[in-house]
């Protein structure tokens, strides 16, 4: 996230303030339009998989490229401020998760018994936000076993739902830069205003080729994956189904029991690497392949979040094993550390076989809830496609305690924050702290709202931060075996929705968004004086 | 001899002058017509008003008869192209002077810069400050400490207390004592205001600052000797944080000694910090006494004051030593007032100009590999290589027959060090170290040279 002080001084700033949302509408278009080839796609999966909802597929492919174009070509880029990128990655975002649930709508797909249209509709919206932030909490109960009968949700449907997470894992607006050679500069600042963490890593020299650079991996790492599951066992869809989902680190997964259906250690253990792999700044995995083989073992983040993830791994199986949860420790390692990696890269699988189950980790004692807890609210590294507050944020974290302290000791103290050497700059600290802070208030507002809306205590807790952290199953009544339909009420889902929104696009896009109409009301105000 | 020195700041204004005293005729390049007309009202020399990077300049400073040019500015660049243009115009010998350490660096690109330079002598005075502050820090007590040699041999400058083994002691009972292998010997003698180079019958006095050459091993046995022996401090505080301050911080921190630093300007102890991991950076102004305090002068081992203005160094000096900090070290600029600075509390005073003033000597006088001076007494430390064919080749030092003001202190033959001896045979290649008086330098060169 880059902040140019000249631009607030940028005389175009007065002009392009009236044409804000031109540039909002631009890449809201764009976003849209990038999203249909996926439609297209689905509704032939949908087809050839003789489902009944390949015509609704494609007329969402139709709506969102119709839709998408005319606001595409029916707009040019305006004004390029902090505030407009912001605004516009931000309502591109609520634009696409929120039409994205169409297809469910159109198809019926969350009709249950009992529930009203509205409620039906809220879950599409929710299974859609939750899909595109890469979230993975779900309210699809209908999800099949392995075996078992599959035709109650259409395969192509099923697709467009691990799709969503795919597209929101590396971005939709940094694939649609790559396309916006004109945006020059100020490509970074929306790449900043995408991905997760405290500023956006350049790997050429110009913006737009850094997004295509990371897309084009991202690309790679997905078939890479999609191989390495089907040599570990499983089936040509599950490996293409999952590994979509789990290279943008969502979680969503084909099967009620997650990865926990296949019952398979080489499967757990692929899934594994490819989480952590997920929840790695993908910046590293392109320097590893282009120059240095070294860059992840040189990385203080990197080295961090591995040691989070042995730390937490080695705690949570001596706990479960020694308390008795589970019969030995090699069950609790495998149960453990898959879960570890599940959080730490906020991807939310889940290895249990059904509920009960070593993997059911609602059914663990208090500490081992509570690191888990932990890892949700730290999450991946910053550049990675997880979600939480990454790693580089606790780290600049403590480091400013550290200051704090050194300074009420020893007033006149000059202490930099530091990570590995490399000095923060101020305004990085000052955006870490204030995003702290947010994400604090964040976590007991939301908290507040979904009690009061009727979620029970633990499962809202965990809700709230998982929402927040994009990590899917909760505690308690919203477990990893268990959909969010029990342990929320409708509308307390739909705060969830929300503060999913907010956390996939770290808090800043989605606060600028709704602060900007206000500024532009503020601006407008001295013409009507001259009426 | 003509000697054509670049930049009239500290550094180029005292070499200017020093020569100028010794005879040499000096041409003063300067940009700054203030600056280059205060030079030329107090020394005895001549000052040319432009910049060193025009041939014309320089050549109105007469480059075509000087036999070394001294550029000390304070920008490498305009150090470097002066060499450069006296080089073509043969001017024998060059000192420049060059403080980016990209540009000292040992890379093939920064070396072929410096050969294109073609200068003979590089130079940086803050650089050899610190590495003096250093030496300093390490032989707690001592006013000077240098090293000549590659450091084999050590000269150790003090001013000895009244319980020092030493004193009331003359050079013989020293000698006597230290039989039949001597590993030091006594060099000068500063007395008041006299400094004598002393002969066997001299007794050492209390208070006497008494300089000592000594081979590297022995310098805890001199220090012992001369009443110095201390732990070497491990707290130290830094006052300052100048390019000098900065170089030292920067070593310390890797020894495990604990290094805090203060400096005025809140920006440059930002950088500081940012750069000196593990060194604490305060930002205060350390003529205030609270600044001071904020640091703990209660567990402060040593104090240097590095600053570039003299009586902040001075006053924080005197406030540490008052608050019971053991060792202080202050750098001064100005020399009028150096003989006050140890009776008010300096332990060790040095100057910035002396590094490049050794430098500049080491050409004037010939062939000299290494040539130090003191800021108290006029006496020099030099060493020659005795080249084959010298006068003075297999001969033993009692024959060479040196006048009363020189005395030869210690040999290197092999990288291996010993204190000279009357009986003490010459080789080709020996490192001899002498002590002289400026006077009898010119003799020295031609019996070693």
């Amino acid at each position: 996230m880059l902040l140019h002080r000249s631009e607030q001084k940028n005389p175009a700033f007065a002009t392009g303030s009236r044409r804000w949302h031109a540039t909002v509408t631009h890449i809201a278009g764009l976003a849209l339009l990038s999203i249909s080839p996926g439609l297209v796609i689905s509704a032939i999966v949908e087809l050839v998989g003789g489902g009944d909802a390949a015509g609704m597929l494609a007329i969402t492919a139709v709506i969102f490229a119709v839709l998408g174009a005319a606001m595409w070509r029916g707009t040019q880029l305006g004004d390029l401020t902090l505030r407009t990128v912001f605004a516009a990655v931000g309502w591109s975002w609520l634009l696409v998760s929120v039409l994205g649930a169409l297809p469910f709508v159109l198809a019926r797909t969350f009709q249950r018994e009992g529930a009203s249209r509205w409620v039906e509709l809220g879950d599409a919206v929710f299974e859609s936000v939750s899909g595109y932030t890469c979230t993975g909490s779900t309210v699809l109960t209908t999800l099949p076993d392995l075996g078992g009968d599959d035709t109650q949700v259409g395969r192509g449907i099923l697709f467009y739902r691990q799709l969503t997470q795919w597209y929101g894992g590396m971005g939709f607006v940094q694939l649609v830069i790559t396309v916006l050679p004109t945006l020059g500069s100020k490509a970074i600042g929306f790449m900043g205003a995408e991905s997760p963490g405290p500023t956006a890593d350049r790997l050429s020299p110009h913006a737009a080729d850094t997004a295509k650079i990371l897309w084009k991996l991202y690309v790679g790492g997905t078939a890479a994956m999609a191989v390495a599951f089907t040599a570990a066992g499983m089936n040509w869809w599950d490996a293409i189904t999952h590994s979509l989902t789990t290279a943008a680190t969502g979680g969503f997964s084909t099967y009620n029991d997650s990865i926990g259906e296949f019952d398979s250690l080489p499967i757990e253990i692929v899934a594994q690497i490819a989480m952590l792999f997920g929840g790695t700044n993908w910046a590293l995995h392109y320097l590893f392949l282009t120059k240095r083989r070294t860059v992840h073992k040189e990385d203080h983040e990197f080295r961090a979040y591995i040691a989070m993830y042995v730390a937490a791994t080695l705690a949570i199986s001596l706990i479960l094993s020694t308390g008795g949860e589970v019969d030995n420790f090699g069950t609790a390692l495998r149960t453990a550390s898959f879960n570890v990696a599940s959080m730490a890269s906020s991807t939310g699988f889940g290895n249990a076989q059904g509920a009960g189950s070593p993997g059911d980790f609602v059914l663990w004692s208090a500490t081992p809830l509570v690191i888990m807890l932990l890892l949700m609210v730290i999450g991946g590294m910053s550049g990675s496609t997880a979600g939480g507050t990454k790693v580089i944020r606790t780290r600049v974290l403590i480091a400013i305690s550290h200051r704090t302290l050194a300074v009420a000791r020893q007033p006149r103290v000059i202490v930099p924050v530091k990570l590995g050497g490399d000095v923060v700059k101020e305004r990085v600290v000052h955006r870490v702290s204030f995003f702290m802070m947010a994400y604090v208030a964040l976590v007991v507002g939301g908290f507040l709202l979904v009690t009061a809306l009727g979620g029970e205590l633990e499962a809202s807790l965990a809700g709230v931060v998982g929402s927040l952290g994009n990590m899917g199953p909760a505690f308690g009544a919203a477990g990893p075996t268990a959909t969010f339909l029990d342990a929320f009420p409708a509308p307390a889902r739909m705060v969830l929705a929300l503060l999913m929104l907010i956390g996939r696009l770290e808090l800043f896009a989605v606060l600028l968004m709704f602060a900007l109409p206000r500024q532009v009301a503020r601006r407008a105000k001295p013409h009507k004086h001259t009426f | 001899m003509r000697v054509i020195v670049v930049g009239a700041g500290e550094v180029g204004s005292y070499v200017a002058d020093r020569l100028s005293r010794e005879g040499v005729d000096v041409y003063v390049v300067e940009t700054n017509a203030k600056r280059a007309a205060h030079l030329a009202e107090t020394a005895d020399l001549e000052v040319i008003t432009g910049s060193g990077t025009h041939p014309s300049t320089l050549a109105a400073a007469g480059l075509e008869e000087a036999d070394l040019l001294v550029a000390v500015t304070k920008s490498d660049e305009v150090n470097l192209i002066a060499s450069m243009i006296a080089k073509e115009a043969k001017v024998p010998r060059t000192i420049v002077r060059i403080e980016a350490p990209e540009l000292r660096g040992l890379d093939a690109h920064s070396a072929a810069l410096r050969r294109a330079s073609g200068a003979d002598l590089f130079i940086d005075p803050d650089e050899e400050t610190a590495q003096e502050v250093l030496s300093l820090i390490e032989m707690p007590g001592a006013s000077e400490v240098v090293k000549l040699a590659h450091g084999e041999v050590m000269a150790i400058g003090a001013r000895v207390p009244i319980d020092a083994p030493i004193v009331n002691k003359s050079l013989i009972e020293i000698g006597v004592e230290n039989e039949p292998e001597w590993d030091f010997i006594v060099s000068t003698i500063r007395r008041g205001d006299e400094t004598i180079i002393p002969r066997g019958d001299v007794t050492i006095e209390a208070n006497d600052l008494v300089r000592v050459v000594c081979k590297r091993s022995a310098r805890r046995k001199v220090a012992k000797l001369l009443g110095l022996a201390r732990d070497v401090p491990r707290e130290i505080l830094l006052l300052g944080g100048g390019r000098t301050s900065a170089l030292i911080a920067d070593k310390l921190r890797h020894t495990g000694a604990r290094v805090q630093l203060i400096e005025r300007d809140p920006e440059r102890a930002r950088k500081l910090a940012e750069r000196l991991d593990g060194v604490r950076v305060l930002n205060g102004d350390i003529t205030d006494s609270d600044v001071l305090d904020d640091a703990d002068l209660s567990r402060i081992e040593l104090v240097a004051a590095l600053t570039g203005e003299d009586d902040a160094n001075v006053l924080a000096s005197v406030y540490a030593k008052a608050a019971g900090v053991p060792e202080t070290i202050a750098v001064v600029h100005r020399l009028n007032f150096l003989s006050l600075l140890d009776q008010v509390g300096v332990d060790a005073a040095l100057s910035p100009r002396t590094a490049t003033a050794n430098g500049v000597l080491r050409f004037v006088r010939g062939d000299v590999a290494q040539v130090a001076t003191f800021l108290q007494g006029e006496v020099e430390m030099l060493e020659f290589e005795l080249h084959s064919g010298s006068t003075a080749e297999d001969q033993s030092i009692a024959d060479l027959h040196l006048p009363r003001d020189v005395l030869i202190t210690a040999i290197v033959r092999d990288g291996r060090a010993q204190i000279a001896r009357g009986r003490t045979v010459l080789r080709k290649g020996d490192h001899v170290i002498v002590v002289a008086e400026p006077g009898s330098v010119d003799t020295v060169a031609r019996v070693l040279g």
